[in-house]
């Protein structure tokens, strides 16, 4: 039987999680591999609830403007700063997608099957799990979907707060032992504590290597993380491997440099791979990838900005608070950024999201919004149930409208819950089966599903209480029945969603594609029953 | 905000359209006997007359290119993005895809594990891996330079099983010009930035020099 650390109140975080891996040593091993494998779902959990949160926000900038004038030498500097951040935000997305996947990883390594299908926060804002109520600033917290703001990304900050400034608090529920966390790092010390003190490779050899998701599918940055610094001449010509210099040719645009020359890249191979495990030194390397990957590789020395030995990649939590440095609001804040890494100077000419909105870089997305009012205990403002045409009246009828809404939301909902269920699928494709089976559910899912379903409910405005929003997606849990049902139950939420298309505004082009790649991804049914 | 209302991106375009000598970019790809070895991209063809224009060559007179190396542009069924290729060696490459995948474009094993668009626009680089930052249509001809011997064997015995009419030479020819060094531009497979619908390629953050879907 646990107990609470006596005194812990006076205990650092470290003295507190040293003196419960203490007490697990006298528990038995087979208690310490459950209390792992629940760990594990739980980081599972952490790491899903927060790439809804980024990807919300990432779909809230428009990375490309009206009339052409994000496309290379017509940029100007908000609209670099527009794509910068939504490559950074999407550049952490990538890896939080990773962290998902290496903490899978470890907990199918250990003989557990993650959980993702219906496993997503909700509702929203919400709290990260087995969190502090309160954030580093001492208000809730209560992270929402929202859209680009500074206050969105100090919500960023609080999910990737360094470990070492923050406490913990040990407590009982139902005669079990918790911890309430306050930053992810943290989480994982103590989950790294565990494994060195009470785990041997064995441990981590019930799920086969062979069955977990391969380094394969995994690249650190793509062509929606990278940005680029400044204008460039869409017409230029990138130099061959091997060229003396990468700028290439801009002879056709004189005046600016070309595209590869001006191209930053947010993530570096070196920050940490996708790794399947079957020892305790794979398993702590790819938790270190995960704790160094979010606050950095030493988030209390002069390394804190970094995230990888080569000093070339950013923390989250760096890259955060740089994009927040270049906003208004960033002053007002200063005393709740640590010591370390030292917070960045202030912009001398910050940018503020009434002139992104003004110049259409930043859609109008609403505050956690939910599809239906359930009457649940939530705290959404916006319920599209209840939303209202901008049409001039008599062009749509109000019911016809919100039925439009709610069937592409069910949709977009229905998909995100569906590409869940394809990820816990991933681990029933060994490898070398697995590859084709990624590439065909996850890729296209996210890309030729997910993203276009999303840039085309964006464009489309609604009214709700005498304010007009932009369309977004709320990533609900869509109840697909069970996963031997999900895809049947998928592929009938089309209809109605081609049905409502007009009364919100798309043309059937707007689906006809989505619908497409809806019907090539891999059904899963018989794997699940 | 409101949806869009969009002028063509990448206007004003050069004053003077650069390649006027080249012939007109075709909207579709020639379609080969089942069995004729197809390819990504300019100067990845196995053996003369096999490149977009088919028999007919670029001029519709007849006059085909002279040789493997030689041909004008991808004969594979135009595809947008990553997964979206038909099949083997079909996948263009470098906006999505692991390190491995963009160092090796226009090389795939099947359906569906192909990288990113083709044909390869001159302005596309990797964004991933070794050639990061570097042109992919330049890698992808010193990758079909490097692995010549494997694909002419190939090629060979595909014209055996198939019956095609292809005799695949020991050495390739240069991609033809204007585009020798560079690959196709999408100046030119937009004929001058009109006909945008050419080609697209994917990505949001509008460096992958293509017509973008977003």
């Amino acid at each position: 039987m646990l107990s609470l650390p006596k005194n812990f109140a006076e205990l650092s975080p470290s003295e507190i999680i040293q003196k419960i891996v203490e007490q697990l040593k006298d528990v038995g091993h087979d208690y310490v591999i459950e209390e792992l494998k629940d760990l594990m779902q739980t980081a599972i959990e952490i790491e899903l609830a927060t790439i809804p949160v980024y990807l919300y926000t990432y779909y809230s900038l428009s990375r490309k403007a009206k009339s052409g004038l994000n496309t290379g030498e017509q940029l100007d500097d908000y609209g670099v700063f527009t794509n910068q951040s939504a490559g950074v935000i999407m550049s952490v997305a990538v890896e939080e997608m990773l962290h998902m996947s290496l903490s899978s990883n470890i907990l199918f390594a250990l003989g557990g099957q993650p959980q993702l299908y219906m496993h997503s926060p909700q509702p929203f804002p919400t709290n990260l799990p087995h969190h502090f109520p309160k954030g580093p600033d001492g208000k809730d917290l209560s992270i929402p979907l929202a859209p680009f703001s500074f206050e969105q990304m100090w919500h960023f900050l609080e999910i990737e707060y360094p470990k070492a400034y923050t406490d913990i608090k040990p407590y009982f529920k139902d005669g079990k032992l918790e911890i309430e966390w306050s930053t992810i790092g943290q989480f994982y010390k103590y989950i790294t504590e565990i494994i060195k003190a009470l785990t041997s490779d064995a441990d981590f050899q019930v799920g086969a290597k062979n069955d977990q998701i391969q380094q394969y599918n995994y690249s650190p940055n793509n062509i929606d993380t990278i940005y680029p610094t400044q204008a460039f001449g869409p017409w230029g010509i990138p130099a061959a491997q091997g060229a003396a210099a990468k700028e290439g040719t801009a002879t056709l645009s004189p005046t600016t440099p070309t595209a590869s020359a001006v191209s930053s890249y947010p993530n570096q191979a070196d920050a940490g791979d996708l790794t399947p495990v079957a020892s305790k030194e794979e398993v702590l390397a790819a938790i270190k990838t995960i704790c160094d990957q979010g606050e950095g590789y030493d988030a209390t020395s002069d390394d804190a900005d970094f995230d990888d030995p080569s000093h070339q990649e950013d923390s989250h939590y760096f890259k955060f608070i740089t994009i927040a440095s270049k906003l208004a609001d960033y002053k007002t804040y200063k005393e709740n950024y640590p010591p370390h890494p030292v917070p960045p100077t202030p912009s001398a000419n910050p940018f503020t999201c009434e002139e992104l909105q003004k110049r259409g870089l930043l859609y109008n997305f609403p505050l956690s919004p939910m599809t239906r009012k359930t009457g649940l205990k939530e705290a959404s403002n916006v319920y599209y149930d209840h939303a209202c045409p901008t049409a001039p009246n008599g062009t749509v009828s109000v019911e016809d409208f919100r039925a439009g809404l709610l069937a592409v939301s069910d949709l977009c909902n229905g998909v995100y819950s569906y590409m869940l269920i394809l990820t816990e699928t991933i681990f029933q494709y060994p490898d070398p089966e697995q590859r084709l089976f990624f590439n065909n559910a996850m890729h296209r899912s996210m890309i030729w599903v997910l993203d276009k379903l999303i840039q085309s409910m964006r464009d489309v405005e609604f009214i709700y209480k005498d304010t007009t929003y932009n369309f977004a997606p709320t990533f609900e849990n869509f109840n697909l029945g069970t996963r031997a049902e999900a895809y049947g139950n998928l592929l009938a939420l089309i209809p109605a969603a081609n049905d409502g298309l007009g009364a919100i505004g798309l043309g059937a082009g707007d689906l006809e594609s989505i619908e497409l790649q809806i019907n090539q991804l891999p059904d899963v049914s018989d794997h699940w029953k | 905000m409101s949806k869009e209302t969009t002028q063509n991106p990448g206007d004003p375009t050069p004053a003077e359209y650069p390649y006027k000598s080249a012939p007109v970019f075709p909207k579709q790809p020639y379609q080969f006997k089942e069995g004729t070895p197809l390819h990504a991209c300019l100067g990845l063809n196995a053996c003369k007359g096999l490149d977009r224009y088919g028999p007919e060559g670029p001029n519709g007179d007849g006059k085909t290119n002279e040789c493997a190396g030689q041909g004008y542009c991808s004969t594979t069924a135009d595809h947008q993005c990553h997964v979206r290729n038909d099949c083997r060696n079909q996948g263009g490459c470098g906006l999505y895809g692991t390190a491995e995948e963009l160092d090796n474009p226009g090389v795939n094993d099947c359906k569906s594990l192909g990288s990113c668009a083709t044909p390869i626009n001159a302005e596309r680089f990797s964004t991933n891996g070794p050639n990061q930052g570097y042109s992919v249509w330049a890698r992808a001809r010193k990758v079909f330079e490097e692995r010549w011997d494997v694909l002419r064997e190939e090629a060979i015995e595909a014209a055996s099983i198939h019956g095609l009419d292809i005799d695949p030479p020991k050495s390739l020819g240069s991609a033809p010009a204007p585009f020798t060094e560079i690959g196709p531009p999408y100046l030119w497979v937009s004929e001058n930035n009109q006909h945008r619908g050419n080609m697209t390629s994917c990505g949001a953050s509008g460096l992958s020099g293509a017509g973008g879907c977003g």
